[in-house]
């Protein structure tokens, strides 16, 4: 059987430097890849580019000459198509915007300039074959990356704003990116008393992305091996492969075709784990059930790959999961890492002092640390069931963990 | 040659890229493929913005060259504009690479290599689970600018990359071993390095014993000097941060001390390995940038547009991705310069200390940390035990101030599958490395 994928991007992309635009760069590109299955084997083949598909499906079945080992199905009689393309910016809006956002910001904070990209995304994805499997997906979004440097600042940047939606809202963008250098401005002392920690959640999640691993666990070499099926953590907390595209900007679908049923993208819940992610191989190689969870290039063998997590929020809001007390937000805390037992440590090179609803003021530099088990077990809070503009429009994790000064 | 617009300055980069990849895991052959992609980048310039485009039709190069300039005013003196002027006009043919190009290895033969390296894996039955790839690609450039730039010249690398993990629960242990080199020859036949690396991983599984987080006196292995010279320093000498900013130029004013007397980072281009670039995508050929020399700030790293706003000259350091990005300030091959004594005396005159042997990643911003994977304990001057911890950190510029011993043998270290990230632009094929670096105290987390 055929199968073949076809990616396009189309993206208009401006440079921020210093507060200007300082180059704009426009491309349309076009990845084809065409996968043969045969004899529970695959052969696979790829161009960029205008591809002419006989010529790429020829490779493919050259490839098929490796026997590499593809013991299931290819997705048969699916039918999808999801088009999010609801988004009226154009080009020239995106450029009009960004102005307005750098002018403002410019003009309230002379001594920040922003840097790095806006981009404005038509993307669109297709998986077709010969089992009369149609798959499409189309967006259309904008990303903006606004790294904020202060004047004089031996840093690259000091703080900094990202977004990610199918509209520009530059007046909004405009107050959160000066309530984050206003607040940067303000220096606090690190509380004498422990306060909550206040986390994006993708920064802990990461140890269940490496460590649920279907592959993990089917060759018992997972941190979780022994926890399966076990109330391990908070039964306040649970996780859930991200599936909804208006909020993931990703297919509904994976490499492979497969759009998991909903109680199949749930890894833990209510403190205990359920299952490992595993794509199709996977979970028939280790009798798992297969979550959706192929990935891969355009051209490659669809393999499993980690997905996009999103810890199940509560009905609190930040303000309210704070109690009355003040938080710590952390912003950016580049290079920590988790040890072989899940003990996480990491330096902290930008916190704000919160009170849930405003950022209060910049906080030094200090390390944090603490056990997967306790983070998300007994020192758990919860997720926010409200999102936060000003920090990546996102839900917030809060919970505890041991800070010192650096 | 192409049509190059009047009243603007405009270049072209034409890349020509074979890559072939070979993925085992668990001893069953994953992924077997190879492929040529071919596509140009198009930039335009008209005195005060750029104007970009990317394409894989190079038929449509003088119709994208038409339609950049068309967007763009038109500027009769671009050729006096000071970031035009610092553009090199060279003219040349540099391909090294093509008699024994990657390309005229079959992949059959490839695979039988990489096959023969996963034995080392699947022989070992302490190992719960493995995966090796092999990768390559061999990269031929055209380059062609307004000014009269003709230039072709290849880069090569190809490598192989094993990662391997012990015990489970959190009784684990995650190791990796990558070796590239520039030529597939060179490859073959490290068996027994790859071979001991496995073991040293199984002696650390079985006997790594936590320590007390604290202050450290610390000794980097080439592969952790290496990182920590591009996450700490090499990152901060990119010139795009500083573009702009009075004040910041005057703290990082050239020839103001910034580290100890002992230390000395170069990036250069010309150093053949993972970071090899002799003509950076502006046309500018490669130099060998001293950044810190005996502990004072000597260079930076440019484009025509960094270089021309802080008045210095390019470096060679304006890198795309691929043709499908414009060139920013990267790094190519960044490392710490040999010392004069021995490894062997730089651990000798330590009490109590560490040594980080191998490194997970790094990043650097004012505060660098490094996540060791396999670090040892130094008790009296000798290495006793192996020993875990999370991260060493500290802030960048304390650090480069005390260092106060750097052994006589540099090693520089290539990679295959990962490299550098800046912006939107990852991964970028770079190099780093050094000799053995000792540092007085770095907190260990």
């Amino acid at each position: 059987m055929r199968e073949k994928i076809t990616e396009i991007l189309q993206q208009t992309s401006l440079s921020l430097g210093q507060s200007e635009i300082k180059a704009v760069r426009r491309k349309i590109s076009k990845r084809t890849g065409c996968r043969v299955y045969n004899d529970y084997n695959i052969g696979i083949s790829g161009a960029i580019g205008e591809a002419d598909e006989e010529e790429l499906y020829a490779k493919a079945e050259k490839n098929l000459s490796y026997k590499i080992n593809y013991p299931v199905e290819a997705t048969k009689n699916k039918k999808v198509s999801i088009n999010l393309d609801e988004c009226n910016l154009s080009d020239n809006d995106l450029f009009e915007a960004v102005e307005k956002i750098l002018r403002k910001t410019a003009e309230r904070h002379s001594n920040f300039t922003v840097n790095h990209k806006a981009n404005l995304n038509t993307v669109e994805l297709s998986i077709e074959n010969e089992g009369q499997t149609k798959l499409f997906h189309r967006d259309k979004f904008a990303e903006l990356g606004l790294l904020l440097k202060k004047r004089g600042s031996s840093d690259i940047l000091d703080t900094a704003f990202s977004y990610v939606g199918r509209n520009v809202n530059s007046d909004k963008i405009i107050e959160s990116v000066s309530e984050l250098i206003t607040a940067f401005d303000r220096e606090e002392q690190l509380p004498g008393e422990a306060l909550p920690i206040i986390l994006h959640d993708k920064e802990l999640t990461k140890i269940f992305q490496k460590d649920l691993n279907g592959k993990l666990f089917g060759n018992k070499a997972s941190l979780f091996q022994e926890q399966l099926g076990m109330n391990v953590f908070n039964e306040k907390f649970s996780l859930k492969i991200a599936t909804d595209p208006r909020e993931s900007f990703m297919p509904i679908f994976d490499s492979e075709g497969t759009i998991p049923e909903e109680g199949l993208t749930w890894l833990i819940r209510d403190g205990k784990i359920i299952r490992p992610y595993a794509d199709k191989r996977t979970a028939k190689m280790y009798d798992y059930e297969n979550t959706g969870c192929a990935g891969g290039t355009y051209d490659s063998v669809p393999t499993l790959t980690a997905p996009h997590l999103e810890i199940i929020p509560g009905k609190q809001s930040l303000k309210s999961l704070l109690n009355g007390k003040n938080g710590i937000l952390i912003m950016i805390a580049g290079g920590g890492d988790f040890t072989p037992d899940g003990i996480y440590a990491s330096p902290v090179q930008l916190a704000y002092l919160t009170d849930g609803e405003r950022l209060l003021g910049r906080l030094p530099h200090f390390t944090v640390k603490g056990s997967i088990y306790d983070i998300f077990g007994k020192d758990f809070i919860g997720l926010s069931s409200d999102k936060h503009f000003t920090v990546g429009n996102e839900r917030l994790f809060v919970t505890n963990m041991e800070i010192k000064a650096l | 040659m192409y049509n190059f617009p009047d009243n603007f300055y405009s270049d072209v980069r034409i890349e020509r890229i074979y890559h072939s990849t070979i993925r085992i895991e668990m001893g069953r052959l994953e992924e077997i493929k190879e492929s040529v992609d071919l596509g140009a980048f198009i930039r335009l310039f008209d005195g005060s913005r750029w104007y970009y485009s990317s394409t894989t039709a190079l038929d449509s190069i003088d119709k994208e060259l038409a339609n950049l300039a068309s967007l763009a005013k038109a500027n009769k003196e671009i050729n006096n504009h000071p970031v035009v002027k610092r553009m090199q006009r060279n003219i040349c043919k540099q391909t090294i690479y093509q008699e024994n190009s990657v390309e005229k290895v079959n992949l059959q033969d490839k695979l039988k290599l990489l096959e023969s390296y996963s034995k080392l894996a699947i022989n070992d039955s302490e190992i719960n689970h493995w995966n090796i790839v092999y990768s390559d690609k061999n990269l031929k450039k055209n380059f062609y600018s307004s000014i009269g730039s003709d230039i072709e010249f290849d880069t090569q690398i190809a490598g192989v990359r094993l990662a391997f993990r012990f015990g489970s629960g959190a009784n684990s242990f995650t190791e990796m071993w990558c070796k590239a080199d520039v030529c597939y020859e060179k490859i073959t036949d490290l068996h027994t390095e790859c071979q001991k690396r496995i073991d040293q991983a199984k002696d650390f599984y079985k006997n790594a014993e936590t320590i007390p987080g604290g202050n450290y006196t610390v000794v980097l292995s080439p592969m952790a000097a290496g990182i920590f010279a591009h996450e700490s320093f090499g990152h901060k000498s990119e010139a795009d941060f500083m573009v702009g900013d009075e004040e910041m130029l005057k703290e990082w004013q050239l020839g103001k001390r910034v580290g100890s007397e002992k230390l000395s980072i170069v990036d250069d281009g010309n150093a053949f390995g993972s970071g090899y670039v002799p003509f950076d995508d502006e046309g500018t050929k490669a130099a060998k940038t001293v950044l810190i020399e005996n502990g004072i700030l000597r260079g930076r790293l440019h484009s025509s547009v960094t270089a021309s706003s802080l008045n210095e000259d390019v470096t060679g350091n304006a890198r795309g991705m691929n043709f499908e990005y414009e060139p920013i300030v990267r790094m190519t091959c960044t490392y710490i310069e040999a010392g004069s004594i021995t490894k062997e005396q730089l651990i000798s005159e330590i009490k109590y200390g560490i040594l980080v042997d191998t490194v997970k990643h790094g990043s650097g911003m004012s505060t660098f940390t490094l996540a060791p994977s396999m670090a040892y304990l130094i008790e009296n001057g000798q290495i006793s035990k192996p020993v875990k911890f999370s991260v060493i950190t500290g802030n960048v510029m304390k650090t480069l101030d005390q260092i106060d011993g750097v052994s006589d043998k540099l090693e520089l270290l290539s990679f295959v599958g990962g490299g550098c990230g800046k912006m939107e632009q990852f991964p970028l094929s770079v190099g780093f490395g050094g000799p053995f670096v000792r540092v007085k105290e770095i907190n260990v987390q």
